[in-house]
């Protein structure tokens, strides 16, 4: 496998791709806030629909009340000036009756005749008896034709006593013009009749006239209309009994009615009531639609007081919306980036919008977090990896190369003894061949020690044995290889006398060893000490042994990373030290195999002091 | 071939001793003056103050290594056109581009034996005399 290039912003396998970003939405689907939006618009417009509905029944029923009231209470004016009005009138006609009747003289009949007229009484009969011998008919006033005898003889049957005896006539009309006939039967039973113009009932229909169509009608107690804003009606004394209002008037009721009136075409309503002393009908109409003009007066009002609504609402709404939106758009944002691999994205410290928000923003930095810590640990995990591997396919070539260079020196001087096979030199040269496959040999060693410590396939074989002579063996043999390097060598501490522990001496000697040749490989002058003792520490006996040289010792960046193997390898052709940089790493696989450490202090420049930490039982 | 006359100088850059020994050995029996450098610096100061006939350079080699001994070679106008020949144990394509990049002439590979010694020196001396012969 080849070394990969550390690329730590590279996305990991797996977790990268835009999945979400190719999903396509299927059908149709509405943006939250457009939702949101809809649906508190529709909630507003049925609400305001209600409330319009609502008010323009209670403005209706209000209006309809008060018109009632209204209607009924100019009716029953209407009602009283009448009634007053023909009581006045049936008193005079009556009085001048019995005057004329008594004193015919002409200062007594223009005296009567000028009161009748002032109330609208244009003249005045005296008929005769139905007697053969009776006198010429005695006439005040205008000289009008007598109504018919059906209208004559009602009145003589007439039994009204409402108006002291005077009995009152349907509408009539007399010649050109619309009469009532008053009647009243002198003691001798002679008739005396009136002719009762309508002026001031007319006077005093039209003046009720309210609203754009409201108005007074006034009916006789048939039904025929006396006065009535309808010119038509009026001039063809129409017969109204056929409408309810009217039919209910001449039965004597007072109260308010809706009708349709057929001269106006429209739905009316009225008040309605009726001149006790002849039965006539009185009515105050108006068309309801002019109430509902009122009403949609007032529903204007409150239809500009719901639009003001609406739109606080709608605003209200849209704020709400946007609210929820964006905080949920923002999570949609940061969810597709995750997707996409970016672990960066910012996530608000405090989502403020509303509790879920809250706890839906809490929930994410959490999940985020975790993603992102999972995601750190395996692209750590992947770095150390490639690093790994890096090293170890460095450490190949590498080794490759070490192993030629004594491979090489064995080569070279086989070349050469076969060459001249009678060179003088030619003893020397095995001897050199000797040495450099030996060193070749050394170097497998190493790897094959390596291996083994990496592969934890460390096994330890304790034993009891004197330290101390393995100690003086120590000496002995390191004495020698660093006298060769031109070295001091120092032993201090166990090696004197003789202490029984139990470990496993060969590869208490294999740590030293190793630390042993890095020391010599890295001190160019100087000395180097080799110093043992035995204590204890943490309720466990301890065999320590330190290493310190005066060699070129190792900067404080590089301390950390001395004991990963293959740390002595740089790939570069100006390598100062040979040797694969495995030594320290195998020491310290077999340390860890002991439950022991290696430490190590280092000033750069000055030297090194490695310490092996041996846990041990004393024999 | 080589005549004795003709005499030729050689020098091996190379801080393992055994292998400038294994070198100086095989050149002397064929006839040509070896002179031998430990280290990059060294070599220059050498190759300054004497004329060769060829380089082998190691490559590596602490402080200077072969290739950027190679360069100061080539970048100094007396010495340009010197051989100069790699001697190393790496031997990827990688490295062998590297060394021809750095203005080396051909690679000899460690370890070698007598018949590539012999081939290298052929080609050096048709090389060296080929246009002219």
């Amino acid at each position: 496998m080849s070394a990969h290039a550390n690329t730590p912003e590279r996305a990991l396998p797996g977790l990268s791709g835009s999945a979400a970003k190719q999903t396509r939405i299927k059908g149709w689907v509405w943006p939250l806030q457009q939702q949101i939006a809809v649906m508190v618009l529709a909630a507003i417009l049925v609400f305001a629909l209600v409330i319009q509905l609502w008010n323009y029944r209670t403005f209706m029923n209000t209006e309809i009340e008060r018109t009632q009231e209204k209607h009924l209470v100019i009716a029953q004016n209407v009602s009283l000036s009448l009634s007053r009005y023909v009581t006045d009138v049936a008193r005079i006609f009556a009085h001048a009756a019995i005057e004329v009747s008594n004193n015919n003289s002409e200062a007594t009949r223009d005296a009567h005749l000028s009161l009748l007229e002032s109330l609208n009484v244009e003249s005045m009969v005296l008929l005769p008896t139905f007697a053969a011998d009776t006198p010429p008919p005695n006439r005040l006033g205008s000289d009008l034709p007598l109504p018919e005898q059906a209208v004559l003889d009602d009145l003589r049957a007439g039994t009204n006593t409402a108006l002291g005896g005077v009995q009152i006539s349907g509408l009539q009309q007399i010649g050109d013009g619309k009469y009532f006939i008053l009647g009243y039967e002198l003691a001798d039973q002679r008739l005396v009749i009136g002719y009762l113009k309508t002026d001031y009932i007319k006077a005093v229909q039209r003046a009720i006239a309210f609203g754009e169509f409201g108005h007074s009608a006034i009916f006789d107690q048939f039904g025929r209309a006396i006065a009535h804003p309808s010119a038509r009606v009026e001039e063809n004394m129409v017969d109204a009994s056929g409408i309810s209002a009217v039919r209910r008037m001449l039965n004597r009721e007072t109260g308010v009615e809706m009708f349709f009136s057929p001269p106006m075409q429209m739905d009316m309503i009225a008040g309605i009531t009726f001149v006790p002393e002849t039965g006539w009908p009185v009515m105050v109409p108006q068309p309801i639609y002019e109430l509902s003009d009122a009403v949609n007066g007032s529903l204007s009002k409150s239809y500009l007081l719901a639009v003001a609504m609406a739109a606080l609402l709608g605003g209200a709404g849209w704020a709400v919306s946007r609210r929820l939106a964006r905080p949920v758009r923002d999570f949609t944002e940061i969810s597709r980036k995750i997707s996409d691999g970016d672990y960066t994205v910012n996530l608000p410290d405090e989502e403020r919008s509303s509790t879920e928000m809250w706890q839906l923003n809490e929930s994410l930095k959490t999940m985020i977090h975790r993603v992102r810590s999972s995601d750190n640990k395996l692209r750590e995990a992947l770095r150390l990896e490639e690093e790994e591997n890096k090293r170890k396919s460095d450490f190949l070539v590498i080794a490759g190369h070490e192993l030629r260079t004594p491979l090489s020196g064995v080569v070279g001087m086989l070349t050469i003894c076969r060459e001249q096979k009678d060179d003088v030199d030619r003893d020397r040269y095995l001897d050199v061949a000797w040495s450099s496959a030996k060193e070749l040999n050394a170097l497998v060693d190493h790897m094959v020690d390596y291996a083994e410590g990496t592969t934890e396939s460390i096994r330890l074989d304790p034993v009891t044995f004197d330290i101390d002579a393995q100690m003086r063996d120590m000496e002995a043999l390191y004495e020698n290889l660093a006298g060769t390097a031109g070295l001091e060598f120092r032993r201090t501490g166990l090696g004197d006398g003789s202490t029984l522990i139990v470990s496993d001496p060969a590869r208490v000697s294999q740590m030293i060893a190793k630390i042993m040749e890095n020391a010599i490989k890295f001190t160019k002058q100087g000395s180097i000490t080799l110093h043992s003792e035995i204590f204890q520490q943490d309720d466990r006996k301890w065999l320590k042994v330190a290493i310190s040289d005066t060699g070129i010792g190792i900067d404080e960046a590089q301390l950390e990373r001395i004991f990963m193997p293959f740390e002595q390898v740089e790939s570069s052709f100006t390598r100062s030290y040979r040797g694969m940089g495995i030594g320290l790493s195998v020491a310290q696989a077999i340390a860890n195999k002991f439950g022991g450490r290696i430490t190590c202090a280092s000033t750069l420049h000055e030297g090194t002091r490695f310490e092996i930490w041996t846990p041990i039982e004393l024999a | 071939m080589v005549s004795v006359s003709n005499r030729r100088n050689i020098l091996v850059v190379d801080d393992d001793e055994i292998n400038r020994m294994v070198v100086r050995v095989l050149m002397e029996r064929r006839n040509y003056r070896v002179v031998e450098a430990a280290s990059g610096p060294e070599a220059l100061d050498l190759v300054k103050d004497e004329t060769f006939d060829v380089v082998l350079m190691d490559l590596s080699m602490p402080g200077m290594d072969g290739l950027e001994t190679t360069r100061r070679i080539r970048s100094d106008d007396a010495s340009n056109q010197l051989p100069v020949v790699a001697l190393t144990a790496h031997t990827s394509h990688k490295e062998q581009q590297m060394c021809l990049e750095a203005g080396m002439n051909a690679v000899l590979r460690k370890p070698f034996d007598s018949e590539q010694v012999d081939r290298l020196l052929g080609l050096l001396d048709h090389t060296a005399k080929g246009p002219d012969a």
